[in-house]
């Protein structure tokens, strides 16, 4: 699980776990969010990550502040509940609040929701990815 | 005569994975109605959430305001007519007091060419942490037997789901059964549905 801790610059041992989970509930919520089918939106970009010195690290209050905004417009989806209280746990202290604004439009709320729910559900994939070559590389070596 | 309600002791917690916290504690009946409010407090961002219920020794926080992995703190405050009365707080580690669900096993069955072994491979429960490993105990015997026996081996989070039970008697009929915890918690998940499966025939010495 060390990877994960490096992916967090944190040396809490309970991180690479919340990762583990956060990439369950990401996929979990993709896969039940039932706005389908939406026009994609390039405009809609997620900061899933920060790229500093070499590992890229995830962008923990950008990305919760996003789905706060998220959870505001759908309606008592526990999953994404459980996501903003995993993002909390890796919240560095005293992380600065990212203002995140939800279009205002019923349609465009849901193209929005769509796409930032797929970005970092792809992101979660990714970082899961990256994790089992570098074990299996490490297994090699 | 004033009657405080008794100091709450032997706290007992129970995580059901994406379901719910449950604590228990004794005595689980008093004199005279009494309210409980039971606080519980995230290690991480040491969010607060308390709950209340009435003339009964149980309490319950739901998903997903309990999230795993966390480590919680518990005190109960026990209230009557006459006074109030705290618990001592108690801690409890999320990954020690998991209870998952029982297996599913899909078959147990022989391996073409391998004499007395059968093979079972089963469904790792999907209410279960991402990232905890898992023991398991399997027990099995013959179908006309009283008498379980017992293996016992460990699963990582992305092996295959199967097992090889091996120096069975030949060309005979067996039941088994499969329970799992997760490696560093106290409660074993109930025992899976039973299944049969037989032992390939043997040929005959000589």
């Amino acid at each position: 699980l060390s990877f994960y801790t490096s992916l967090t610059h944190q040396t809490q041992p309970e991180h690479p776990k919340i990762l583990m989970e956060l990439q369950g509930a990401a996929k979990m919520t993709w896969q039940n969010y039932q706005e389908k089918g939406l026009p994609e939106r390039k405009n809609y970009t997620l900061p899933c990550l920060i790229s500093e010195c070499s590992f890229p690290r995830i962008n923990s209050s950008a990305i919760l502040a996003y789905f706060q905004e998220i959870q505001r417009v759908t309606v008592n989806n526990h999953t994404i509940q459980e996501i903003i209280q995993q993002l909390k746990k890796l919240m560095p202290q005293g992380a600065p609040r990212l203002n995140v604004t939800v279009p205002e439009d019923h349609f465009e709320q849901k193209c929005f929701t769509s796409a930032i729910l797929q970005q970092f559900s792809n992101c979660m994939d990714r970082i899961h990815n990256a994790k089992c070559s570098t074990v299996a590389k490490r297994n090699v070596q | 005569l004033a009657a405080l309600p008794h100091k709450p002791e032997n706290i007992s917690c129970v995580f059901y994975y994406k379901k719910n916290l449950t604590c228990t504690w004794n005595p689980e009946k008093e004199a005279h109605d009494t309210w409980y409010t039971v606080n519980r407090t995230n290690c991480y961002g040491g969010e607060h959430e308390l709950c209340r219920i009435e003339n009964r020794a149980s309490c319950s926080f739901f998903y997903p305001n309990v999230t795993y992995p966390d480590n919680c703190s518990i005190e109960v405050e026990a209230e009557n007519a006459d006074g109030k009365v705290k618990s001592d707080r108690t801690q409890w580690n999320l990954d020690n007091i998991v209870k998952i669900e029982p297996p599913e096993i899909y078959y147990v069955k022989p391996v073409l060419g391998v004499k007395r072994m059968v093979q079972i491979m089963w469904r790792r429960p999907q209410l279960a942490p991402r990232s905890t490993g898992l023991n398991y105990t399997l027990r099995f015997m013959t179908v006309n037997s009283a008498k379980w026996l017992e293996v016992n081996f460990r699963k990582g989070v992305y092996e295959e789901q199967t097992y090889n039970l091996t120096e069975l008697q030949a060309f005979t009929e067996y039941v088994l059964t499969l329970r799992c915890v997760a490696e560093e918690s106290i409660f074993w998940s109930d025992w899976s549905e039973e299944k049969m499966g037989t032992t390939e025939e043997e040929a005959p010495l000589g």
